[in-house]
């Protein structure tokens, strides 16, 4: 029972993590009024590059910093478009989206020629004594990654709403007009949030393709960037609020993934809904209200 | 939205302006002795490491003996009469059509090309200018349950499925019968994951099934296959590969692989069609274990050792498969 | 006279400019794309221009493509237009199809022109209250549709799954695969240009264009939306029911979607396999913003996406280029299009100028 329950933990971080640290990418951006829904494609993008970077260097860790800095790249796509040329953010993350599946596919194939091959993915570390602890121990098995995005809540947490560059975000997002009057930058906010959060979406995908597994497989983020989406509204934008809303969502799938095992009667079509009705009963739940931002999704046209 | 539609009129325009003058080039050099044309069609990408990449394969090897090929991925049923229109119209003289969920779609349409021999593999039907080939997904469950049960020290294995379709519940058959013919008390656990990319979802459920006591697990879920293998070698826990190349990543877990390797079905109906024997073909031929379809790899040493006694009981058991003697009960 | 032709020349070319620069500059980085990957680019086009616009049979396809994008595409528009995000008509397009094909097979005694209007028929209601859900959870609980529709989708996705390896699985069929039975004859969109495949689905796409346009512009409660979508303030100021126009609207958005199900199981595909329909949703969202959530735009753009993606399957077959780099094309045409600024030469020439005043 309690190696059950301490799995099922296990599993529920696990899958909690790469939406975790997508959604705290878009705390940022969708506060300065952002909807990307390109982030799929930026998570796709980031699984292939630390994949191919953990392949060619031998080691994991660059393999995400390839991840992070080669998807903050990319998303300089979105954020020209978005940004500079006015475009609308919804048509260029569904581009982004195609593109991201196009070149990943493409350069699957260049780079691993077809085969599978091992990469040295990212290892668990054992943190001492709190390892031992009964049932929540395996929260202190897990990987690097892991920690660090649960410690990062807390950091953007305090950024956004104690310090001046989240305040400026917040206002960014609010009324781009009078933010502009009063001398901060849309533009550059725009642009430094959408890099952020390309960078923390390239880690969140290297994370599913070194961390959930340690390959990677074509259209393997099957929809998390959407979650992710989902996680930042759920959590009414904030940091906290982000963290709850991955975990609800990752108590589904591992809820899922057992209940599958039990061979319970029930077809796994129905099964397979479960993450997405809870995540659906959730947002019902929630009283107050979530609101984005005024600006969201609004270009910003200076005069 | 006027600029959209002129771009259409551009693009039309050079269509027909620049591409009109390309078919005349064809003409030239009838006198040589043609190259046969073969042209495949395939559900997947060619890099699943499963179906679709034994697939190509198989292309491959038809390349080799002097066939000029082509193919297409990822085609959806809906655009399947397309696909098999402009093959079938630019004079492709032998179509593979790789699954059969195109079956239905393309009874319908290969009557318009009597000239053109088409293949189904694992379709149904085998008349006039159709043949179906079948590949026996039960023959490789059955090896992989006969694997997992000579192996297993809890009696308890796995099955990994994707999706409730022919193939994997041919399979499902194959397995559950298969490890029942070794240890006729063996609990068998199966399930699908629903998603033949899903890694995650198809590690995470093997996972799962993993600590409620399976010690002997096996895949058949294309892509997702190697979330299994990978499930096998984080709890240490072991697997019976669906395929060759899924050791790498898990080289302590996985024993051995019972290969379906569906390139032989497709160089098999090539020479067929070379020696003429499709025509007038009404049989469907099902290749398996007996035909050196599905075999086992060698045994992967880094997945410790297996007894010789293991290794015997698994051997009679192929042998009693491939000669006839058992057959897997659909 | 001759000024007046050469007048029309003039804005013809200038109103052809920036879509014949920004596809030819997406045609351009995807030829330089396919070069380093060793295919031939000019192989490469030639299929996907003879593809989709070469003959008539050609023509027929990428019309029949654009059908159902054009119909997720109005889905998409109509909502947003009410200031509702649909990303929702995945799930609507097979809540569509799912009641589509039970009224296509199980009943059997119509004649063909009124199954087929009943099948559309109860395929846009079935679209439509399946889109009315997630209006309805905003009103209720304040439920972001930014989420819900997304969750509607898997769930009308896996549903959908399940009936056709249970509920309404054909089991007369030889191949055992999880699908429903086969469209009744009598349900299935006739073929309307010998020689090509295409559909009367493409009336069906017509008439719900125009009913887009005529319910958003020429009906009272087209004006609220409309309002609504541009400040819901100031709707709610002018005593507009923001919540039975925002439940109305995602009930059009939904049927529309339905629609676009329907057409392409009745024209097209003739039952429902796994997922069958996957992708036109999320089509249809580009289409409507390349097209501006406009009639006329989402028309245009859904046969430019039609013609992309019925050429590119000729594209592979033609030139060995992977499925996949088409998609890079696809993106890449969507980003000019739209960030077509990035070719104003007069622009370009004030800063340039600028640049050397300084």
């Amino acid at each position: 029972m309690i190696e059950t329950l301490s799995s099922f933990l296990s599993s529920t971080v696990r899958m909690a993590t790469p939406l975790l640290i997508a959604g705290l990418g878009l705390v940022f951006s969708a506060n300065a009024g952002i909807v990307n829904i390109g982030i799929e494609g930026f998570m796709l993008f980031g699984a292939l590059m630390g994949c191919a970077g953990s392949y060619w260097t031998g080691s994991a860790l660059f393999g995400a910093l390839i991840a992070i800095l080669s998807t903050m790249l990319f998303s300089a796509i979105f954020a020209y478009f978005t940004i500079n040329q006015y475009a609308d953010q919804t048509v260029v993350g569904a581009a982004i989206n195609i593109l991201a599946s196009g070149i990943t596919i493409t350069l699957n194939r260049l780079v691993f020629e077809g085969k599978v091959p091992a990469i040295s993915g990212f290892e668990s570390l054992h943190i001492p004594f709190l390892e031992k602890l009964p049932i929540i121990g395996i929260l202190f098995q897990q990987s690097l990654v892991c920690y660090l995005a649960f410690v990062l809540v807390p950091v953007v947490a305090y950024v956004m709403r104690k310090t001046h560059l989240g305040l400026q975000v917040l206002a960014v997002g609010e009324n781009p007009r009078a933010s502009d009057t009063v001398g901060i930058s849309v533009k550059w906010t725009r642009w430094w949030t959408i890099l952020l959060s390309g960078a923390l979406s390239g880690l969140a995908g290297a994370f599913m393709s070194m961390g959930q597994v340690r390959f990677f497989s074509e259209g393997m983020i099957s929809g998390k960037g959407y979650m992710a989406l989902a996680v930042i509204v759920l959590g009414g934008y904030t940091a906290f609020g982000v963290l709850w809303a991955s975990l609800i969502f990752g108590v589904g799938m591992a809820l899922q993934f057992r209940l599958q095992v039990l061979n319970t009667g029930i077809p796994y079509q129905i099964l397979t809904m479960l993450p997405y009705v809870i995540t659906l009963v959730a947002v019902c739940g929630v009283n107050s209200k979530t609101r984005g931002p005024a600006s969201s999704g609004e270009p910003y046209i200076k005069e | 939205m006027k600029k959209i539609i002129l771009a259409l009129l551009v693009m039309s325009m050079t269509a027909s302006m620049v591409f009109a003058g390309g078919s005349s080039e064809k003409s030239s050099g009838a006198t040589e002795a043609k190259p046969v044309r073969v042209a495949c069609i395939l559900s997947g990408p060619i890099s699943d490491m499963s179906w679709n990449y034994t697939a190509h394969q198989g292309m491959l090897k038809i390349e080799a003996m002097g066939a000029e090929i082509a193919y297409q991925e990822n085609v959806e049923n809906s655009s399947l009469p397309d696909s098999i229109n402009t093959y079938a119209s630019d004079g492709y003289d032998l179509i593979f059509l790789s699954t059969n969920s195109y079956e239905e779609a393309a009874l319908e349409i290969v009557k318009d090309y009597p000239d053109t021999q088409f293949v189904i593999i694992n379709g149904q039907t085998s008349k006039d200018n159709v043949t179906s080939y079948g590949v026996a997904d039960e023959d490789q469950g059955f090896m992989q349950g006969v694997v997992s049960a000579a192996l297993t020290k809890t009696g308890k294995v796995g099955f990994v499925g994707a999706m409730e379709i022919t193939p994997i519940l041919n399979g499902r058959t194959g397995f559950i019968q298969g490890a029942k013919y070794i240890k006729p008390d063996v609990e068998v656990n199966a399930v699908m994951t629903g998603s033949f990319t899903d890694v995650a979802a198809a590690k995470e459920t093997s996972v799962a099934m993993i600590q409620g006591g399976v010690d002997y697990i096996a895949p058949m879920c294309d892509n997702a296959a190697l979330g299994v293998v990978e499930a096998a070698e984080d709890t240490g826990a072991h697997a019976v590969a669906s395929g060759e190349g899924q050791n790498t990543i898990a080289p302590n877990a996985v024993v051995v692989a019972v290969i379906k390797d569906t390139s032989i079905v497709y160089l098999q109906a090539y020479k067929d069609y070379l020696a003429g024997k499709l025509v007038g073909n009404t049989s469907i031929q099902k290749l398996g274990v007996a035909e050196g379809v599905v075999y086992l790899s060698d045994w992967y040493k880094e997945a410790g050792a297996i007894s010789d006694e293991a290794k015997a009981t698994i051997e009679n058991a192929y042998k009693a498969l491939s000669s006839g003697e058992v057959k897997v009960q659909l | 006279m001759e000024d007046n032709k050469a007048g029309k020349v003039r804005s013809f070319l200038i109103a052809a400019y920036y879509p014949i620069v920004s596809i030819l500059a997406s045609f351009v980085i995807a030829g330089i794309i396919m070069q380093v990957l060793g295919f031939s680019p000019y192989e490469a086009f030639k299929g996907l221009i003879s593809g989709s616009l070469g003959n008539k049979r050609a023509w027929g396809e990428t019309l029949n493509k654009a059908v159902p994008i054009a119909l997720t595409g109005l889905s998409y528009a109509i909502a947003k237009r009410c200031g509702v995000i649909n990303l929702g008509a995945e799930g609507q397009v097979y809540a569509g199809a799912l009641c589509a094909v039970l009224v296509g097979t199980e009943i059997d005694f119509l004649p063909a022109p009124l199954h087929i209007l009943l099948t559309l028929i109860v395929a846009f209601i079935g679209g439509a209250l399946y889109g009315a859900i997630p209006a309805i959870l905003k009103n209720r609980f304040g439920a972001s549709e930014l989420i819900t529709t997304i969750m509607f989708n898997y769930i009308a996705l896996y549903f959908v799954h399940f009936m056709i390896a249970g509920p309404i699985k054909d089991y007369s069929s030889t191949s055992n695969f999880a699908q429903s039975k086969a469209m009744l004859v009598t349900a299935r969109l006739p073929r309307i240009l010998p020689g090509t495949r295409l559909h009367a689905g493409l009336f069906v796409a017509v008439a719900a264009l125009l009913f887009f346009q005529f319910i958003l512009f020429h009906t009272t409660r087209g004006y609220e939306m409309r309002v609504i979508g541009l400040n819901q303030n100031a709707g709610e100021y002018a005593g507009i029911n923001v919540h039975k126009n925002r439940i109305l609207s995602m009930f059009i958005a939904g049927g529309f979607a339905g629609l676009g199900g329907a057409c392409e199981l009745m024209g097209v595909q003739l039952r429902i396999m796994e997922n069958a329909f996957n992708g036109l949703g999320f089509d249809g969202i580009a289409v409507a913003l390349l097209g501006g959530n406009t009639t006329g735009g989402i028309a245009a753009s859904s046969i430019l996406f039609g013609a992309l993606s019925s050429g590119a399957n000729k594209m592979q077959m033609k030139s060995g280029v992977p499925t996949a780099t088409v998609y890079i094309l696809q993106g890449l045409v969507i980003l000019f299009v739209i960030g077509k600024r990035l070719f104003d030469i007069r622009r370009m020439k004030r800063t340039a100028m600028g640049g050397a005043v300084k």
